[in-house]
C-alpha cells in the first residue's frame, strides 16, 4: 500500500504529468468559479403573463418573476410575454417601477399579445425594447375613476363627527377630476419620458385614450419592432452582450421556490397537527381555500398540508390582513368605499 | 528564489489554466457589457392642475309675476339639489315654481304614470308661463309634444330644454317638435379644458339677448345639438364631438326658430361650484330672464290662470248677487283674490257676470269677440244658437289686462256655467280660443 502511494506520488510530481494534473485542476476551478459564482453560464429569463388584469394581488404575483429575475445572476436579460388590458392604478405603475428597477440591472424586451393597454402599456414603459404583432392592440392611455360622488355630495350624517370638509370623502368632485387630469399627465409623461425619441404620436393624440394596432403602434412609435418571441430573445441577449445562452421559465421558478417556502411554513404545522392527534380535513378544503397562493405542490403529487384553514388561522398570526369593514369595523355607519381608479382598457361596449 | 520557482513554478498552471478556462468561456458566453438606460424621475412637479376662475354676479334683477314650470314627472334624471342653484334664480325674479310630478325623499324626480302625464302637463301648461325640462329618462309621446307645442307656438310660452350626455335623456322627440335634435355625443377639448378634457370652454357666441354679457363660459359634459334656427354657443377649433370629427359645427346651444325654445346640450354648469366658473353665472341669469319674460299668450281654456292679480267681480243687477258670491267663492278656491265692485275699473282685471238683458254694458267685449247677442246668439265659428238655457263666456285682453265675460239667459243658467267653469267641464263648450257658448240646463 505505501509503495502504491509512493509511485502514485511520484508519477503525480512528475513535472509533465503535474503540469496537466494541475492544468485540469485550474480548468476545473475556472469552471466552477465561472459557472457557480460568477457570471454564469447566461440565461435568458422568459416571464409569460396571460390575459391578466392587473390588481394588487397579479402585480404582487408578477413583481414576485421580476424580482427572482433580478436576483439571480445567471440570468442576463428577460423577455416578458405580455397580455393584459391594464387594472389598478397603483398596481399597475408599481409594475412599471418594478420592470424599470429591472432593466436598471439587466435587459428587458416585452412581446405584447394581443391586448396590452393602459396599465399594461404602462408596465411596459419599463422595458428596453418592445415588439407586437401587426394585429396586437397596444395604448390606451389615459385613467378611468369610477364613483368620485354625486355632483353634490350628500352632507355627513349626524351620528359621525368629521374634521374637515374632505375628510369622508377625499375631496369634491372637482378635486377628483383634478386628480385624473394629474394622472393623465402623468402617464402621458411616463410614455414621453421612456419613449423619449422614439415616440412620434403627439402628446393630445396619445392622451385621447386610443388603442393603436401594432403596425400604428410601430408607426407612432409606441412600440419598437414588429416581431416575436424568437426575436425578443436575440434582442435581449444582444442588448445583454450574451450569446450562447440557455432560456429559464421564470414563472415556474417561481412557482418552485414558492413551493419550497409553502412547505417550509406549512411542514411543521403538519407535525403539530400531528402531534396533537387532530383529524386532518380533507385536501380539497385546502386548496379551495388557498388557490391565490398559486396552489400546493408535493414531490409525490399529495397535497402539501390537508389542514382546515380555520384552525391554521389559530396558529399563524394571519391577524386582519385582509379584513373587510364587515369584520373590522362593525358598527361604523358609513359604507367604506374604496376608491377605484384604474389603468385600464374597457373595449367596445355591446 | 530561482531554485523555488524551479520547484513550485509549476503550481502557476493552476490560476493560469483556470483564468484561461475563465476567460474562455467568458468569451464563449459574453460579447459584451449591458448598458442600462438612464432612469429618469418623473417629474411630477411640472403638473399644475388647471386652476378655475370663479366668479361673483351682481345683478338687478327684473321682477316678473309667472309661474315656471318644471318637469319632473318623466323620470327625469336629476336631483332637486342640482337644480337648485337654477331654479332659486328663477324664483329671485319673481316667478313660482311648479313640478309637474314631484320629488321622492331622495330628491330625485318621481315618474308619473303614462296615463296621468298627458292631463297634469295639460292642466298645468295653462297656468304656466314658461316650462323646463331637463333630463326626461321617459320620452315625450305624441299627446304631450302636441300640448307643449301649443303651449309654446300658439300660447307663446318659453320652453328650455336641458339634457346632458353622460346622463340617460330622451328629449329628442319632443325638441324635434321645435326642430332641435340633440346628437347622441359629447364634446372635448385635448388642447384646452377646465379640469377634464370633457370641461370644454366656449367664447363664441351668436348675437343674442341669451348670450349678453358672455365672454367664456365653460360646459363640463356638453353633447352636441343640431338646429333649424340660430345658434347660441359654437365651439372653438379644438373643440371635437366623439361623433364626427371636424365635419359639422358643434353648437352646445341654440335656439328655435320661433325663439320660443333654448335648447343646452349640458346639465353640469349649472350645479354648484361649477355654476360660478367664468361666465356660467351670466349664463345661467340670462336663462333666467329668458324663462321669466314670457309673452304667454292665455286662452279662455285656461281660466283662472289668466288672473295674476286681484281682481273685480262686477254684477250687472243686484240679482246677481248670489251668482258673485258663487264667482268670489270659486276664484277663492283657485287662490285668486278677488271682490265685488259696481263699477268697472279699467286698470283691473275683472270678471262681469250679467244676463244677456245687460249686454249692452259689454258690447265692446262682445263685438271685439265677434259675439252676437240677439233673438239668437251668434258667433263666428258656429251656427246660431238659441238663447234659452245658454250662457256665454268671452275673455278679453288687452294690454296685459283680462277680462272674463259671463252672460246668461236667466241667474240659474248663470249658476250653471259657474259650475262648469268650477269643474272644468267649460273647455268643452269653447269655440274659439276666447269664446264659449254653454247650455245650462
Amino acid at each position: 500500500m505505501g509503495r502504491l502511494i509512493s509511485a502514485i506520488w511520484r508519477f503525480a510530481t512528475h513535472r509533465v504529468v503535474s503540469v496537466v494534473l494541475l492544468a485540469g485542476l485550474g480548468a476545473l476551478a475556472g469552471y466552477l468559479v465561472f459557472f457557480n459564482i460568477y457570471p454564469h453560464q447566461p440565461k435568458i429569463g422568459i416571464i409569460e403573463i396571460p390575459f391578466t388584469v392587473i390588481t394588487s394581488r397579479s402585480a404582487t404575483t408578477i413583481a414576485s418573476y421580476l424580482e427572482y429575475a433580478r436576483e439571480d445572476d445567471s440570468i442576463k436579460g428577460v423577455v416578458i410575454l405580455l397580455n393584459s388590458p391594464g387594472g389598478a392604478a397603483s398596481a399597475s405603475e408599481r409594475l412599471f417601477f418594478e420592470t424599470r428597477k429591472l432593466r436598471d440591472e439587466k435587459p428587458v424586451v416585452i412581446v405584447m399579445g394581443d391586448l396590452v393597454a393602459s396599465g399594461g402599456y404602462m408596465m411596459s414603459m419599463g422595458a428596453n425594447y418592445l415588439y407586437a404583432n401587426p394585429s396586437s392592440l397596444v395604448g390606451n392611455v389615459g385613467v378611468i375613476i369610477s364613483f368620485p360622488g354625486p355632483l353634490i355630495p350628500p352632507p355627513p350624517q349626524e351620528n359621525i363627527v368629521i374634521t374637515g370638509p374632505s375628510k369622508l370623502f377625499g375631496g369634491n368632485r372637482r378635486d377628483w377630476l383634478t386628480m385624473a387630469d394629474e394622472m393623465k399627465r402623468s402617464f402621458g409623461g411616463i410614455v414621453a419620458m421612456e419613449r423619449g425619441g422614439r415616440l412620434k404620436i403627439p402628446q393630445e393624440e396619445l392622451l385621447t385614450g386610443r388603442i393603436f394596432s401594432g403596425i400604428e403602434g410601430k408607426n407612432w412609435g409606441l412600440i419598437d419592432d414588429i416581431g416575436s418571441d424568437t426575436e425578443a430573445i436575440e434582442k435581449v441577449a444582444s442588448l445583454a452582450g450574451v450569446s450562447n445562452y440557455t432560456l429559464v421559465d421564470i414563472n415556474s421558478q417561481v412557482m418552485r421556490k414558492a413551493n419550497e417556502n409553502l412547505r417550509w411554513v406549512f411542514d411543521p404545522l403538519l407535525l403539530d397537527f400531528d402531534q396533537r392527534g387532530r383529524q386532518p380535513q380533507t385536501a380539497a378544503t385546502f386548496d379551495s381555500a388557498l388557490p391565490s397562493q398559486g396552489g400546493v405542490f408535493a414531490v409525490d403529487g399529495s397535497p402539501v398540508l390537508t389542514a382546515n384553514l380555520d384552525a391554521l388561522t389559530n396558529i399563524i398570526p394571519f391577524g386582519g390582513v385582509g379584513e373587510g369593514q364587515a369584520e373590522a369595523l362593525p358598527g361604523f355607519p358609513q359604507t367604506v368605499n374604496h376608491p377605484n381608479i384604474y389603468y385600464l382598457y374597457v373595449g367596445p361596449t355591446q | 528564489m530561482s531554485a523555488l520557482l524551479n520547484r513550485y513554478g509549476r503550481l502557476l498552471v493552476l490560476p493560469a489554466a483556470a483564468a484561461v478556462f475563465f476567460l474562455g468561456a467568458l468569451l464563449f458566453f459574453y460579447r459584451g457589457t449591458y448598458d442600462p438606460p438612464p432612469s429618469v424621475d418623473i417629474p411630477v412637479q411640472n403638473y399644475q392642475p388647471p386652476v378655475s376662475m370663479f366668479t361673483t354676479l351682481t345683478e338687478t334683477l327684473p321682477i316678473q309675476r309667472g309661474t315656471l314650470l318644471v318637469d319632473a314627472g318623466h323620470d327625469n334624471d336629476f336631483t332637486q339639489a342640482e337644480s337648485t342653484a337654477f331654479l332659486s334664480r328663477v324664483s329671485a325674479r319673481g316667478y313660482d315654481i311648479e313640478l309637474l310630478g314631484k320629488f321622492g325623499s331622495f330628491g330625485n324626480p318621481i315618474t308619473l304614470a303614462t296615463s296621468d302625464r298627458v292631463e297634469f302637463l295639460r292642466d298645468q301648461l295653462r297656468g304656466a308661463d314658461s316650462f323646463l325640462v331637463m333630463q326626461p329618462s321617459n320620452a315625450y309621446n305624441d299627446e304631450e309634444v302636441a300640448e307643449v307645442r301649443r303651449f309654446v307656438l300658439e300660447k307663446g310660452g318659453k320652453l328650455l330644454l336641458v339634457a346632458d350626455p353622460t346622463r340617460d335623456y330622451r328629449i329628442n322627440t319632443l325638441a324635434a317638435a321645435f326642430g332641435i335634435t340633440f346628437r347622441p355625443d359629447y364634446l372635448y377639448n385635448q388642447v384646452e379644458y377646465d379640469l377634464n378634457f370633457q370641461d370644454i370652454f366656449i367664447r363664441e357666441f351668436g348675437a343674442d339677448e341669451l348670450t349678453s354679457g358672455l365672454g367664456t363660459i365653460a360646459l363640463y359634459t356638453a353633447g352636441s345639438l343640431e338646429t333649424s334656427g340660430p345658434w347660441l354657443a359654437i365651439s372653438d377649433a379644438n373643440t371635437q364631438s366623439t361623433l364626427v370629427k371636424n365635419v359639422l359645427p358643434l353648437y352646445p346651444m341654440v335656439k328655435s326658430s320661433d325663439g320660443g325654445v333654448v335648447a343646452i346640450a349640458d346639465m353640469t354648469f349649472m350645479v354648484p361650484p361649477q355654476d360660478g366658473i367664468y361666465d356660467n353665472a351670466r349664463l345661467i341669469s340670462n336663462l333666467a330672464n329668458f324663462l321669466t319674460q314670457s309673452q304667454r299668450r292665455f286662452q279662455l281654456a285656461d281660466f283662472p290662470h289668466f288672473f295674476r292679480d286681484d281682481l273685480d267681480i262686477i254684477l250687472s243687477g243686484s240679482a246677481l248677487v248670489d251668482a258673485g258670491a258663487q264667482m268670489k267663492g270659486l276664484l277663492d278656491e283657485l287662490q285668486v283674490s278677488s271682490q265685488i265692485k259696481d263699477v268697472e275699473s279699467l286698470n283691473q282685471d275683472s270678471v262681469y257676470l250679467g244676463l244677456y238683458a245687460d249686454a249692452v254694458n259689454v258690447t265692446q267685449y262682445l263685438q271685439l269677440a265677434g259675439v252676437q247677442i240677439e233673438d239668437t246668439i251668434r258667433t263666428p265659428f258656429a251656427p246660431d244658437i238659441a238663447p234659452e238655457d245658454t250662457a256665454v263666456v268671452i275673455l278679453h285682453q288687452t294690454s296685459g289686462r283680462q277680462v272674463l265675460v259671463i252672460l246668461a239667459d236667466t241667474p240659474e243658467s248663470l249658476a250653471g256655467v259657474l259650475d262648469q267653469l268650477s269643474s272644468g267641464d267649460f273647455r268643452d263648450g269653447l269655440l274659439g280660443d276666447f269664446v264659449g257658448v254653454y247650455k245650462t240646463s
